[in-house]
C-alpha cells in the first residue's frame, strides 16, 4: 500500500476545519477500503454501503484522532467494526460461503508471453475464487496481508488482536487457499 | 525434500524465518509445491493484478454532502475540550489528594533529617502556599465556599489543558 503523502499534515488540516484534507484522506484509502470490504460482504453494492458508513464514522472520529496513531490501522478497524456490525445484524457472521461477484482481473504487465498470461489470468481467478470460500477471518487477514500488503503488526493492531493470532490465520489461510486453489486447477497437477 | 517438508519450510520463509539453501529446488519437480509456489507469487502479486475499486459517483457525493455539511471545527473543539475535561479532573484530584493527604505524607514519609535538610529550599514555597490558602479561610467557612474553590480550580485547570494542547497542536503542525 503507497503511504499517503503529507499524511500528518492532512490531518492536521482537517482537524483545523479543512474539509478538502477529508477528501484527500478518502481519495487515497477508498480503494483499499472498498476492496476489503468487498472481499468481507461478497457484494460490490453491500460493500459500497459499508465503504459510506466508514467513511461517514472516519469523518465524526477524525476530530479526536490522535496524530501519533496511525490513520491506516484506524480506518481499516473502523471497516472491520462496520462489516462486523453488519454481519450481526444480519445474523451471518460466520458465514463463509457468500458468493462474490466477479472482479475484473487484470493481466500482469510482465507476462512474458501470451500462454504465461493465461495461466496467470487463470491463477488469479482460482485465487478470487478460493478465496471467496475461505471463513471470513482469514479472508480478511489474507487480503489485509496480501492485497493491502499491510503488515502483521498493522492487522494485529486494526483487528484487534494478537500478532500470533494474525499469524496463526494467515497460516490457516494459506494452507486452507492451496487446498482450494489445488480442486480449481486439477490440471496443474495431474 | 518430501512435499511436507518443502511447505513446511515455504511457511517458515513465509514468516521471515530462514531456510536452508535450494530449498525450492524440489518444486521443480513436484507440480503440487510449484503450485504453492506459484500461488504465492500470484498472492505477493495481488496489489498489481488486482482491480482497483472506487466508490460508485452517487455514493462518493453523498460522502462529500456530509462533509461539506460537518461541523468540523466544533467538531475538534468538543473533542478538544473533552479531553481538556479529563486531564483536568484527573489534575483536580491529585492536587486535591495532595492538600488532603501532602503533610501527612511529608511528616510520615520523609525522615526527619532529610526534611531537615530540605526545609530551607521549600520554606519560601511553604510559606507563599499558606499565605494563599489563608485568604481563602474565610471563604472556605461559607457552606458553598468549597464548591466554588472546586469548581474555580477546575475551570483553571481546565483553561490551562485546553491551552497547552491548542499550542502543543500548533507546534506540532
Amino acid at each position: 500500500m503507497e503511504p499517503l503523502t503529507g499524511e500528518r499534515e492532512w490531518i492536521r488540516r482537517f482537524q483545523s476545519g479543512d474539509a478538502s484534507a477529508f477528501v484527500a484522506i478518502m481519495n487515497h484509502y477508498e480503494p483499499y477500503i472498498l476492496g476489503l470490504l468487498t472481499r468481507l460482504a461478497g457484494d460490490r453494492t453491500r460493500a459500497e454501503d459499508l465503504c459510506q458508513e466508514t467513511f461517514l464514522k472516519a469523518l465524526k472520529g477524525l476530530p479526536s484522532f490522535r496524530r501519533d496513531s496511525s490513520l491506516k490501522t484506524w480506518l481499516f478497524r473502523i471497516a472491520h467494526n462496520t462489516a462486523m456490525d453488519q454481519a450481526r445484524a444480519e445474523g451471518h457472521e460466520n458465514d463463509s460461503l457468500d458468493q462474490r461477484e466477479e472482479s475484473g482481473l487484470q493481466a500482469p504487465s510482465n507476462a512474458p508471453s501470451p500462454q504465461s498470461r493465461v495461466e496467470e489470468a487463470q491463477m488469479q481467478r482460482s485465487v478470487e475464487e478460493a478465496m471467496a470460500s475461505l471463513p471470513q477471518s482469514q479472508r480478511e487477514v489474507l487480503h489485509m496481508f496480501y492485497w493491502d500488503e499491510l503488515s502483521v503488526g498493522d492487522i494485529a493492531s486494526a483487528l484487534r488482536m494478537p500478532e500470533g493470532t494474525v499469524k496463526t490465520l494467515l497460516f490457516r489461510g494459506r494452507n486452507a487457499l492451496r487446498g482450494r486453489v489445488l480442486n480449481l486447477l486439477p490440471e496443474v497437477t495431474s | 525434500m518430501r512435499c511436507e517438508e518443502f511447505l513446511r519450510v515455504l511457511d517458515q520463509h513465509l514468516d521471515g524465518d530462514p531456510t536452508p539453501s535450494g530449498w525450492s529446488d524440489h518444486a521443480a519437480g513436484c507440480p503440487r509445491c510449484a503450485l504453492a509456489l506459484r500461488l504465492e507469487r500470484t498472492l505477493r502479486a495481488a496489489p498489481r493484478w488486482a482491480e482497483t475499486p472506487r466508490l460508485q459517483p452517487q455514493t462518493r457525493a453523498t460522502i462529500l454532502r456530509k462533509v461539506e455539511t460537518a461541523p468540523l471545527f466544533w467538531g475538534h473543539m468538543a473533542a478538544m475540550m473533552e479531553e481538556s475535561a479529563v486531564s483536568a479532573l484527573v489534575a483536580a484530584g491529585i492536587v486535591a489528594m495532595l492538600i488532603i493527604a501532602g503533610p501527612a505524607l511529608w511528616q510520615g514519609a520523609v525522615p526527619e533529617t532529610v526534611r531537615a535538610d530540605l526545609l530551607p529550599y521549600f520554606q519560601p514555597l511553604l510559606n507563599g502556599v499558606r499565605a494563599t490558602v489563608a485568604t481563602f479561610e474565610p471563604l472556605v467557612r461559607q457552606g458553598w465556599g468549597v464548591a466554588l474553590l472546586g469548581f474555580t480550580g477546575f475551570v483553571v485547570l481546565f483553561a490551562a489543558a485546553l491551552s497547552t494542547r491548542a499550542l502543543s497542536l500548533r507546534s506540532a503542525g
